[in-house]
């Protein structure tokens, strides 16, 4: 059967479902965005920086996915047939009708042509209540929560990213200033007063003991960072340890039977800690060849020297020191102490 | 054209016809318009009524009442413990056929040799009695001596029993039951309606006085006619949920069935369901069904295809209630 009424009740029952199924689309691609926006905000702070734009396509994803679904995918006569029987006071005619339109042994019987004039007489009366049906569509939360989600994600992805990161960016930067004693001091006051948790290396505080005694001066500085001169602090200050006469061994992360294994310290996340094991296994393979002596022309730190007699909170920010005095007796000549002497060897020829 | 609206008005006229029959009985039967209803249902379905209600609801007037309106044959049969089949069914006896013949057996026929037949008390009959009216509710026949009689059509039998005095009573197996399509509940009258029987029914009986509406071939056209009924595949799917949701171990059981339902509803009962339910829709000016017309006929016939466990029925549960919350519960879903 294919009667007009029927065929009208469909059709507009049709459009009003694919407009029902786009407004869910649509309800649940705010909701989509709103739940990408925050996760990739999030992500922004804690993980690694990402930009808005990047992060705004990925918001817009849903929506497109969304539209695209809903256009693709065509609701069906039956599905029509059957919401309007349900909604539209059809019981179940137009059903009936339309799983009888292709039998023809139904054709012109009683029963058939009632349905035909029932369905005729009943048709207006369906079509009225559709138009006074609302779409109904709760539009006001999912968009609100996405509208508040994008205004947060502008405004926080300003914001400096991974405070942990930028703070090994700027404690990475000092080993530059620390050949200069005073720079270095005053930098490391600085930073020690500054709040945030910023290259923090934990220090134990308990009490040392008899065994580490003799290792409290194993030189945590300049831990965490990518900073190729970082390892390089790390190597003279495990250099300038071996220098102070406690053991020291070459090869392996930790100097065996003095020293704890920062590595290992569960007091340092797991972020720090393996960073520090990496450093450290940098600095043994750049001692492989079993040179234990410190270069001084890179810095050093002895604050855990001053750790190991105070009791004071040890958490504090520690970082390359000034120039060590030299690990061996040979001495090292650098350029400007052979300009220097030099100039005081031609200044003592040219005395009298 | 002339054709297209003759067969169109095939069932609006249905519909006028049957509306006369229901107005015809509830003129004088008063109060009861629901079991009205729901016996021209059933006998337009092509099924059997089994009626229980307290004495002197107006049980018997009613059967009475529909032969006349209906203008069919009508017998009656008043069951005793000591009713035979014979009594029933008919019996041979030995005498002349007709005047001046040789004497030899006849079949006499018995009550069930009717288009309406009235078993009243059918309970206190004996089971062998009760099992004779088995062959000819269901095969509409008789079989005697090796010979079948069919019955007449249409043939419809309309049983009552008594709630009350169940000493010296057989109850019907459950078999037998469901060979019944409905089983109704008259209910008592209210109170408005039983001040009109003062003046519809105090000094006559007004079923003897009643006028047919329609002839036996009208019933048998119109029981055609409702089997033409459009049943769409939702409906369809819809009845075998509702019977299936009577069954605590098979399907998707309602949750009233689950707990209170020790055997569900039988196929029977998905087929006078539906046949049940093309009536309605007819009554109701539809050439097709719907799911509300199961619905409607739910009830009368699937309350005494239900048993209920004997937990429940110690809790003093009730099997409409128990039913009423699995068509609630159905009608939801579907």
């Amino acid at each position: 059967m294919s009667s007009r009424p029927l065929q009208q009740v469909l059709g507009a029952v049709g459009r009003h479902l694919q407009r029902a199924r786009l407004a869910t689309a649509a309800r649940q691609a705010a909701w989509g965005s709103a739940l990408v926006l925050s996760g990739g905000t999030l992500i922004h702070l804690t993980v690694r920086p990402l930009t808005f734009g990047g992060l705004f396509a990925a918001a817009l994803l849903p929506w497109v996915l969304a539209i695209l679904q809903s256009l693709v995918t065509r609701v069906r006569a039956a599905d029509c047939a059957d919401w309007a029987d349900r909604q539209l006071g059809g019981r179940s005619a137009f059903a009936t009708a339309l799983e009888h339109a292709g039998d023809e042994r139904s054709l012109g019987q009683p029963a058939q042509v009632h349905l035909e004039e029932w369905i005729a007489h009943t048709a207006p009366h369906s079509l009225a209540l559709l138009a006074a049906r609302p779409l109904e569509v709760r539009w006001r939360e999912p968009m609100i929560t996405a509208l508040v989600c994008t205004a947060l994600a502008a405004g926080l992805l300003q914001l400096p990213t991974r405070p942990f990161a930028d703070a090994t960016v700027t404690s990475s930067a000092l080993p530059d200033l620390a050949g200069d004693a005073t720079v270095a001091s005053t930098s490391t006051a600085a930073t020690a007063a500054t709040p945030a948790p910023a290259v923090v290396v934990p220090v134990d505080r308990r009490p040392p003991t008899r065994d580490e005694e003799g290792s409290q001066g194993l030189p945590v500085a300049a831990a965490a960072s990518d900073n190729s001169q970082e390892s390089d602090a790390s190597t003279s200050a495990i250099a300038a340890n071996g220098a102070d006469g406690t053991a020291t061994t070459t090869g392996g992360g930790r100097d065996a039977g003095s020293s704890r294994d920062l590595g290992a310290d569960g007091e340092l996340t797991p972020t720090w800690s393996g960073t520090l094991a990496k450093q450290l296994r940098q600095v043994a393979a750049s001692r492989g060849s079993g040179n234990t002596s410190a270069d001084a022309t890179r810095p050093v730190d002895y604050s855990a020297a001053d750790a190991a007699t105070d009791s004071a909170p040890a958490v504090a920010f520690r970082t390359a020191a000034a120039t060590p005095p030299p690990a061996s007796d040979g001495l090292r000549v650098g350029p400007v102490e052979r300009a220097y002497l030099r100039a005081y060897w031609a200044e003592d020829r040219a005395r009298p | 054209m002339t054709n297209t609206a003759t067969t169109a008005s095939a069932f609006a006229q249905a519909q006028r016809e049957l509306q006369s029959v229901c107005s015809a009985l509830d003129a004088v039967i008063i109060g009861q318009r629901d079991a009205v209803e729901a016996i021209v249902t059933a006998v337009f379905a092509g099924g059997h009524v089994l009626m229980e209600g307290l004495p002197g609801l107006g049980k018997t007037h009613l059967a009475k009442a529909l032969s006349a309106t209906l203008g069919l044959q009508w017998s009656r049969v008043q069951c005793t413990p000591d009713l035979m089949p014979a009594d029933v069914t008919g019996a041979e006896i030995y005498g002349t056929a007709g005047s001046g013949g040789a004497p030899a057996f006849v079949f006499r026929p018995g009550p069930v040799f009717a288009q309406l037949l009235l078993v009243d008390e059918i309970n206190r009959a004996t089971p062998r009695t009760q099992a004779a009216l088995l062959e000819a509710m269901q095969e509409q026949q008789v079989t005697h001596a090796g010979t079948s009689r069919p019955l007449p059509e249409p043939f419809i039998v309309l049983a009552t029993q008594n709630p009350i005095e169940l000493e010296g009573t057989y109850p019907l197996p459950e078999a037998q039951l469901d060979r019944f399509m409905f089983k109704l509940k008259v209910p008592y009258p209210q109170r408005d309606s039983l001040r009109r029987m003062l003046e519809v029914s105090l000094d006559a009986e007004p079923a003897n006085s009643l006028p047919a509406v329609m002839s036996p071939a009208d019933v048998l056209r119109l029981g055609a006619l409702c089997r033409s009924v459009l049943v769409a595949e939702r409906c369809k799917q819809a009845a075998v949920s509702l019977v299936l949701a009577t069954q605590p171990a098979q399907g998707p059981a309602a949750e009233a069935g689950r707990e209170h339902v020790r055997y569900g509803a039988s196929p029977r009962a998905l087929q006078s369901l539906v046949r049940a339910a093309r009536v309605r829709a007819v009554l109701d000016g539809r050439a097709h069904l719907d799911v509300d017309d199961l619905a409607a006929v739910a009830l009368p016939v699937l309350r005494h295809r239900v048993l209920l466990r004997l937990e429940s029925e110690l809790e003093g549960r009730d099997v409409d209630a128990v039913l009423q919350g699995i068509v609630e519960q159905w009608r939801s879903a579907t």
